[in-house]
């Protein structure tokens, strides 16, 4: 009798899938290929808050902290931790002000992060072809397909979690027994990303949890010397900004998680990758009930839950989700490679003997059951699909499927994780469109506009101003999160504007607190809208008092 | 740590914190805002927390 693995009809169909699975999973690639190409060559702001970072890089390469004084000009400060401006400090002295290196170096953390994830899945189950799609599934998703080529942190922090990880879970031997500079080199690489965004605090939990529960004594001496480092560097920064660290950096993102918002994008990250995190889950079962927990496990629960609660933030997002789908996709990745080996062992006490009674109806089921780690990625990238809809090949692609191109601003790209009429919940990326000609004219149309103007000028958009040549007045978010905590004196800033110092103000959202807001419109008018890259940016100039 | 004990902790763990999320309500009844929609979901994590902790039990010294 042919054993089942080896039946032609499964394991032909197997290999089907499989092709199909890694060809859409390929074509995924090269999309997030030609997106970052084309942000990479586009000269201005395309997520919002990407100017900000430049400017925090900026900042650096002079030697000055970003977190400056914000109740007074330029009112300019940075809500994030410093690691990735200080790593584009050296760029802004070769190339100057531009987008491009940040741009890159988020895309080389997002790849890194990608094989990062497949080594784990490698070292954990020997399987390269299983790797290699977790990989690739990584890439693939929505989510880190919008943030992997931005002049953004988050890619960054998500390749040192990854690291922090994996770096323990593949080392060899038990956690009592590990060489004490393994441990250290997780703990760096974590407070690495702890000062890249705050969010890698999830995963300094999970770190902490996974040594405690393997070795008690020796993680409370690891984890009371990674936190006593951690607060070293906070209360260094605290001291050479004068403060103002714990005011940007802290109470300007303690913002109260709204549970609609954090439940509409839970949904959705269950929708979209519901294919990778339900494998991922039952592994997280498995070892809770008949193995051992891996460091894998407490990581995907901790950076679903925790990152979950803080989506729900003012200004957070789905890609508060990043470093969850890292997690899944290496927990997946281990599932359907011990799927297809035949390797998962129950116990044969406790609640084994139960799973046990299931032995022979899985071994008539096992020709079927090898081919769940196929359908499971042809599903999951069938779901995530992102493809510009006029391009060739991808336009036959997005036909052949029954896709049209449902972005909104209209744009000809069709992204799964959105409706057929283009809708999204609030908090997912409104990005991933490629950017045009047209979009770069109106880009320098304003640029232009600033140029010709007299005095400094506020652009909601930061990059207009660093084009322009003017300085970086004020951070609308930052201010926006500050006054809604009392921690921000509009006063000065108000003064100016009643004066009319300012040439001109460029608005987008607007993101900045209601009365700034309404000290503008008073004392200034709309003069020009310039549509650029989906949104209307309006120019306003002094009114004739 | 065994799944008992990791059991028992997360019993702890989930009870407290049921605790902490009614206890505003308990203390000053009719208090602003009420029982609302994130204090509901908190609630229901940590029932949740709790359950899988007595669902370890049985599992005695096995290894967590």
């Amino acid at each position: 009798m042919i054993p089942l693995k080896q039946n032609p009809v499964w394991r032909y169909g197997r290999w089907l899938l499989f092709a199909l699975a890694a060809s859409l999973l390929l074509s995924q690639l090269l999309v997030l290929g030609a997106y970052s190409a084309n942000l990479i060559a586009f000269p201005f702001d395309y997520d919002q808050g990407e100017g900000y970072e430049l400017e925090a890089a900026r900042y650096l390469s002079k030697f000055q902290l970003p977190y400056q004084d914000v109740d007074s000009y330029p009112y300019y400060g940075s809500h994030y931790p410093p690691l990735f401006h200080i790593l584009l400090a050296p760029w802004v002295w070769l190339f100057g002000t531009a987008y491009w290196y940040g741009r890159a170096l988020s895309l080389i953390c997002t790849l890194l992060t990608a094989l990062a994830i497949g080594y784990a899945v490698l070292r954990d189950s020997g399987h390269r072809g299983v790797a290699t799609l977790a990989a690739l599934a990584f890439l693939a998703s929505n989510t880190v397909y919008h943030q992997a080529p931005l002049f953004r942190h988050h890619p960054l922090m998500v390749l040192l979690e990854t690291l922090a990880v994996v770096s323990l879970a593949t080392a060899p031997g038990n956690v009592v027994m590990l060489p004490g500079r393994r441990l250290a080199l997780s703990f760096a690489l974590v407070i690495a990303a702890g000062y890249t965004k705050q969010l890698a605090l999830f995963t300094a939990m999970a770190i902490g949890v996974y040594l405690f529960l393997r070795a008690p004594r020796r993680a409370g001496r690891w984890v009371l010397g990674g936190a006593l480092a951690g607060v070293a560097i906070f209360a260094a920064f605290y001291l050479l900004s004068g403060g103002e660290w714990w005011r940007q950096i802290i109470v300007s993102n303690a913002n109260q998680p709204g549970i609609v918002h954090a439940w509409r994008l839970a949904r959705l990250w269950l929708r979209v990758h519901g294919w990778l995190i339900a494998p991922a889950a039952l592994l997280v079962c498995f070892e809770l009930y008949f193995a051992r927990l891996s460091l894998y496990s407490l990581w995907f629960v901790f950076a679903a839950f925790f990152g979950g609660i803080s989506s729900g933030g003012w200004g957070a997002g789905d890609n508060y989700y990043m470093t969850a789908i890292a997690a899944a996709c290496i927990l997946s990745g281990i599932f359907a490679a011990r799927t297809l080996e035949a390797g998962w062992v129950f116990p044969t006490r406790g609640y084994g003997r139960a799973i046990s009674r299931l032995a022979p109806l899985v071994r008539t089921c096992r020709g079927p059951l090898t081919m769940l780690p196929a359908v499971l990625y042809l599903g999951y990238v069938l779901t995530v699909l992102h493809i510009p809809t006029d391009a060739p090949g991808f336009r036959q692609l997005a036909q052949l499927l029954g896709h049209e191109a449902n972005v909104l601003p209209r744009r000809p790209f069709y992204d799964g994780a959105r409706t057929a009429l283009g809708h999204y919940p609030p908090g997912y990326s409104n990005i991933g469109h490629f950017t045009t000609d047209e979009d770069i004219r109106a880009g320098w149309q304003i640029v232009e506009w600033l140029r010709r103007t007299e005095g400094p000028v506020i652009s909601e958009d930061a990059g207009f101003a660093i084009r322009a040549g003017k300085p970086v007045i004020t951070q609308p978010p930052l201010l926006w999160n500050l006054a809604e905590r009392g921690h921000f004196d509009s006063a000065a800033l108000i003064a100016q504007l009643a004066t009319q110092e300012f040439g001109a103000v460029v608005l987008r959202a607007p993101f900045f607190p209601s009365d700034v807001e309404a000290a503008i419109y008073a004392h200034y008018e709309t003069v020009a809208e310039i549509p650029m890259n989906g949104f209307y940016y309006r120019i306003l100039e002094p009114r004739d008092s | 740590m065994t799944k008992r004990q990791l059991g028992k902790w997360l019993m702890g763990m989930g009870l407290l914190s049921a605790l902490a999320i009614v206890s505003p309500d308990v203390l000053i009844p009719g208090r602003e805002g009420g029982f609302g929609p994130s204090q509901q979901a908190a609630l229901f994590s940590a029932i949740a927390i709790f359950l899988i902790g007595v669902s370890l039990l049985p599992l005695g010294d096995d290894p967590a």
